[in-house]
């Protein structure tokens, strides 16, 4: 991604052309406005002149990052179209850029809605918990959703997501880590078959929606996502975005607000395929970091100290069994 | 002490957190750019880190001792371990090595399973505690900078 201030005039022209205003638009920004790693997301008010109307609009540009997390935004943008059909909380996608030449990578932008990110009220954890389970009952054959890649079998789901993030892992690693190439296979020994097939978000809780108050008003960060296990949202959200809580507080939460039991059997598993999955995740960006792709600091983080906390904790499920 | 002429790598990157802390981060407005900072205060302090010694090298030797006396006392590891192709990188034809033994001992009862258990697998779960000690400066900045929680 180039330098913010350097966007400026190819946004305004970008900006211009997709409003149809009746000469260049204004902007404000952009802006940095999360700390994300595997997309820059950048803030723009946009006033215009259409038909010799006034109007500012507020958007958000996710910029790719060189392929951190080896994820792409059009799967992004298919969904989140899709979803807001189906009537979930999404920011609606005005457009997908391919062009590098406006902002120095693809990218899409969408409104940008009211509310916050960071340091999530209770009641909105509560309001995630109740959506999560929406989101794996929808319909996702009628919602159109077999883009996302249709698993042969409901164990082939699970094998098929321990191969994705293996597979990463050998594409980005500068030496074989042992202790992930052992996870892997224990994985695949200990995998469980879900009962169901569902659109699995990837990475849900907090930190991966805007709320105000109680409410939630847009689910982010859908790049992850997939046709799955369900169990796979309720432990990630639990062990990854919601390590601050206990499990048995997780726990409760899911029973009182879903009506979802996870077995210990299976907590065990996708806790461990959770780190696994992180772990194999942040590679990407040790790569980026060391090839001079994307050299910010959070990369170097992620890369080496972050990836090592997951790996840790990831030895250590897969030592007790 | 070893006289220097100019100012040590060590001595360059202490005056660059110094100053990335005392001058730079109380101009800065944005939370991007202290969380950047912050970060780059972590990276600066994790290069210093690793300046004073190779942890690969020593972990490599480590890692070559505990191999090749499991292959001593269990030679029905050799097949296992002579099965990679060499490519010609002595680090990672280890590490290589290490996998496939993991690998055989998961869910196996056997003698030589048990070993590379009790020996290989503490031995490689250390050198991640070792290079996550190393990488500690980044990581509290990371947890500080509000990055947490950030994972994508």
């Amino acid at each position: 991604m180039r330098p913010l201030s350097s966007m400026v005039p190819a946004l305004r022209r970008y900006f211009s052309a997709r409003l149809g205003a009746d000469e260049e638009v204004s902007l404000e920004g952009p802006q940095r406005i999360a700390i994300g790693h595997s997309r820059a997301m950048l803030g723009v008010a946009v006033e215009y002149r259409i038909d010799g109307r006034a109007e500012r609009r507020e958007y958000v540009l996710r910029v790719e990052q060189g392929g951190v997390f080896g994820t792409g935004s059009l799967h992004e943008v298919r969904l989140m179209r899709a979803l807001r059909v189906a009537g979930l909380p999404v920011a609606p996608v005005r457009w997908f850029e391919r062009d590098a030449s406006v902002v120095g990578a693809p990218f899409f932008v969408m409104d940008r809605i009211p509310g916050r990110g960071e340091n999530p009220s209770l009641g909105s954890i509560r309001e995630c918990v109740r959506l999560l389970q929406r989101q794996h009952e929808l319909d996702w054959q009628s919602a159109g959703l077999g883009f996302l890649g249709v698993p042969g079998s409901p164990r082939q789901a699970t094998l098929a997501q321990i191969g994705r993030w293996e597979c990463i892992y050998r594409e980005s690693r500068y030496l074989p880590v042992p202790l992930l190439d052992e996870a892997a296979a224990w994985l695949r020994q200990h995998a469980p078959t879900p009962e169901r097939i569902v659109l699995v978000h990837g990475d849900p809780g907090p930190g991966n929606y805007i709320y105000e108050g109680d409410r939630i008003n847009g689910i982010t960060d859908w790049e992850f996502s997939h046709l799955g296990d369900p169990d796979e949202d309720w432990v990630f959200m639990a062990v990854v975005r919601g390590s601050s809580r206990s499990k048995e507080e997780w726990r409760a939460l899911f029973e009182t607000e879903a009506g979802i039991e996870v077995s210990d059997e299976a907590w065990r598993f996708w806790d461990a395929f959770s780190q696994f999955k992180g772990a194999c995740a942040n590679l990407t960006a040790l790569r980026l970091f060391c090839e001079g792709a994307n050299q910010a600091p959070n990369m170097a983080a992620v890369g080496t100290s972050i990836h090592l906390v997951l790996l840790n904790r990831l030895a250590a499920i897969v030592g007790e069994s | 002490m070893k006289s220097e002429r100019y100012p040590t790598p060590s001595q360059l990157l202490q005056s660059a957190i110094r100053t990335i802390e005392e001058v730079l981060m109380p101009e800065l407005q944005t939370q991007w750019a202290r969380s950047s900072a912050m970060g780059l205060v972590g990276q600066l302090r994790y290069a210093l880190a690793r300046e004073k010694c190779d942890s690969l090298a020593a972990q490599d030797a480590e890692l070559e001792g505990c191999l090749e006396g499991l292959l001593d006392e269990f030679p029905e590891l050799r097949e296992l371990s002579s099965a990679i192709e060499p490519s010609g990188d002595a680090s990672w034809d280890l590490r290589e090595r290490a996998s496939r033994l993991l690998i055989f001992a998961l869910d196996n009862q056997a003698p030589a399973a048990a070993a590379v258990r009790a020996r290989l697998r503490p031995l490689l779960t250390a050198h991640v505690l070792q290079d996550l000690a190393e990488a500690g400066p980044m990581l509290q900045a990371f947890l500080e900078s509000g990055s947490v929680g950030n994972t994508s």
